[in-house]
């Protein structure tokens, strides 16, 4: 069972129809539909043991479903898939709970700035390399100072998350919440980074958010992202097809800004999405065999091609360059951040109920309804009575 | 002969409503009991309930902030659509009694916002109306008016998701107009012959005649206004700031997003005796303000 949308749903059943092909004493019958409520239907399917065989799985799920039970093959252990063409770091760090492989990557997603082409020429913004926070900030509040109907970002709630994320993390060296509940970061920190997003709302780099709240649910709607007065949208590069077909300029995926003189050059990298197979399965064997076949033939890799992501294998990645068939500026993206260190959430820092507090603050500091230094007082002791929460329902 | 004949008659009839049962016993009662259970548990559909006795309510009022805005939220949506609504639904059903060529076209026309309930494509709609550069702004700037942000500044985003459902009077129009068409004409003659004007009659005539339906579509109302999740979800989804963040947003968080199904029903239980808390004032006030032409008793 899988998300997606119709390209991706068209590259994955030909996957199969291949795979029948080869092997036609099985048969394989996928279920898909678009994201949209597919985590509920996931867990209905979990807890009444109807769930499939084979589960695409969104990464930061694998931490709050492996506290509730044993619901995955351990993919170490298991005999028939072969991992040497993954990157071993990648997958102890991000597809791992306590040792086991949980879920192979299908892709690898590292976040940066999708622009517009034509914005970024026009305001001379370095696409070459990662800039550094302070300069983004600087280039933003001169474009707003020049043109005040344009702004750099075009961003919501959730995006600035990320870049709070991002730029805590490169601050810090460390998750937000480490996997033992305890904060890695000090309020000092916490004050620094809320100050610089302030400053993001304060200088103009961000549209107000009494104009742009509208488009919450999807940024790209915003009409003066498709008019070319927002010039990028902070994000992971599995959005830059779909807006490439919505706009009329080139749209361009470049990495994500890097504090200058950080504690580590940690940047957000993540898989796209996670395939699974289901402890419970009656067909472990032969749902293993496909999955290995998928991520190491030649032919699966032809077919499915970058509808999941940049793929993490080397054999899969070299492949498809030689086909032309990845996007050069994710990928160009993705090899540069694959080799530095990065950090992944914890069950704490990824949990939903973690990331409405970090939002609400957020949301807070750009409608000006409270300081940095406010909010990270709050924003503390609301972590932390979250956290104590959680682990006691945990139990 | 007689009793057997009575007894049949009876296991027929309860044969006819047995589907009626079957969906009554599946779907309402058990999910009723099953949920005020749930609230005194911890429950995330993966593992099975644990009991956890009264945290769920005390957590409710103790540690969770949204709690109280949600219900303040919620409480203010209700003042705000609810008389808006009916006031609308009997203006415009008045408009509709009259006697005016195609008044049918209009009542369909009138009516059709009801059927629309909440879905994307509303959302796309409103935010189409109400976003920074649409239609209303465009319409106010007409009167060299700034534009206001209609759904992203929090002092006015909850007016305009109200205004959602005020939009889809409908229902209670409809139930007017069958009022209206029943208030004998022989009254306003007779006020009139007695030189009252059109305002008096409608105070004195108008309104008390059709007091019951003011009562049953202000009951009606207010319990689903109580319950309504879907404009705030497709348009807003609760914010800016939570300042559209409903009880049914709450509930619908909690369950879904976070799982944790017990809080979930446990809120659902406190949202159940908000409700009958209103209805049931209602019904005791009503005694003073509804008139029923037979006076039965009631």
């Amino acid at each position: 069972m899988w998300w997606g949308n119709d390209a991706r749903h068209k590259a994955t059943l030909d996957v199969i129809n291949q795979y029948q092909a080869k092997y036609p004493n099985v048969t394989i019958q996928g279920e898909y539909g678009g994201f949209d409520g597919y985590k509920q239907k996931l867990i209905t399917q979990l807890s009444g043991g109807t769930a499939p065989d084979i589960m695409q799985v969104d990464q930061p799920w694998i931490y709050d479903l492996s506290a509730q039970g044993d619901m995955f093959v351990n993919l170490y252990k298991d005999k028939s898939i072969d991992l040497s063409a993954f990157d071993k770091e990648f997958l102890k760090s991000a597809c791992t709970v306590n040792g086991q492989l949980l879920g192979l990557p299908s892709g690898i997603n590292s976040i940066g700035l999708i622009y517009n082409a034509d914005f970024f020429k026009q305001f001379n913004v370095p696409t070459d390399k990662a800039m550094d926070w302070d300069t983004l900030l600087q280039l933003g509040t001169a474009i707003h100072q020049k043109d005040s109907g344009k702004y750099l970002f075009n961003i919501n709630t959730g995006d600035v998350e990320l870049i709070f994320r991002n730029y805590i993390e490169q601050l810090t060296g460390n998750e937000l919440i480490k996997s033992d509940g305890t904060l890695g970061f000090t309020q000092d920190q916490l004050n620094e980074t809320l100050t610089f997003i302030k400053k993001l709302f304060d200088n103009g780099v961000i549209q107000p958010f009494t104009q742009s709240a509208t488009f919450e649910s999807d940024v790209t709607q915003n009409p003066k992202w498709a008019g070319g007065d927002l010039g990028a949208i902070f994000n992971w590069p599995s959005l830059v097809s779909g807006t490439q077909a919505a706009v009329k300029f080139h749209v361009g995926f470049t990495n994500s800004p890097v504090l200058k003189n950080a504690k580590s050059q940690v940047v957000q990298v993540r898989p796209s999405m996670l395939i699974t197979i289901n402890k419970a399965s009656k067909n472990v064997t032969v749902a293993s065999q496909f999955v290995n076949w998928m991520f190491n033939d030649t032919q699966a890799i032809d077919t499915i091609s970058d509808q999941r992501g940049v793929p993490a294998t080397t054999t899969g990645r070299t492949q498809l360059l030689n086909e032309n068939k990845l996007n050069p500026d994710i990928n160009k993206v993705v090899n540069s951040t694959l080799n530095k260190p990065s950090v992944v959430e914890t069950q704490y820092s990824g949990n939903s109920e973690i990331v409405k507090i970090l939002q609400d603050t957020i949301q807070q500091l750009a409608y000006n309804k409270t300081t940095p230094v406010a909010a990270s007082g709050s924003l503390i002791n609301q972590i932390k009575q979250k956290v104590t929460e959680l682990k006691g329902a945990a139990n | 002969m007689k009793i057997k004949s009575s007894a049949r008659k009876e296991y027929i009839g309860l044969l006819y409503i047995s589907p009626w049962i079957i969906g009554f016993l599946a779907f309402q009662l058990y999910p009723f009991v099953a949920s005020f259970i749930y609230s005194f548990s911890s429950y995330s559909l993966l593992k099975a309930p644990r009991f956890i006795g009264l945290q769920n309510y005390i957590r409710m009022f103790k540690s969770d902030p949204l709690f109280i805005k949600s219900l303040l939220v919620t409480v203010n949506y209700v003042f705000l659509s609810v008389p808006a609504k009916i006031i609308f639904a009997l203006f415009v059903a008045m408009l509709l009694n009259m006697k005016i060529r195609g008044v049918g076209v209009f009542r369909t026309v009138y009516y059709l916002p009801s059927i629309f309930g909440g879905s994307v494509a509303i959302s796309i709609l409103w935010k189409g109306l109400f976003m920074h550069t649409g239609v209303v702004n465009k319409f106010l700037g007409l009167f060299f008016i700034r534009p206001i942000d209609w759904l992203g500044d929090p002092k006015y985003s909850l007016t305009t998701i109200s205004m959602l459902t005020v939009w889809q009077f409908g229902s209670s129009m409809i139930l007017f107009l069958a009022g209206l068409k029943q208030i004998p004409n022989e009254l306003y003659e007779a006020a009139k012959v007695d030189g009252s004007s059109k305002i008096h009659s409608f105070f004195k005539i108008t309104l008390p005649m059709l007091s019951p339906i003011v009562f049953f579509n202000l009951v009606m109302q207010l319990i689903n206004a109580f319950q309504d999740f879907t404009g705030a979800f497709v348009v807003t989804n609760g914010g800016p700031m939570n300042s559209t963040y409903v009880f049914g947003m709450l509930l619908y968080t909690n369950a879904f997003n976070y799982f944790k199904m017990g809080y979930a029903s446990a809120l659902s239980w406190i949202l159940f005796i908000i409700i009958l808390a209103f209805t049931a004032m209602i019904f005791r006030s009503s005694s003073y303000w509804t008139f029923y032409e037979n006076e039965g008793d009631f």
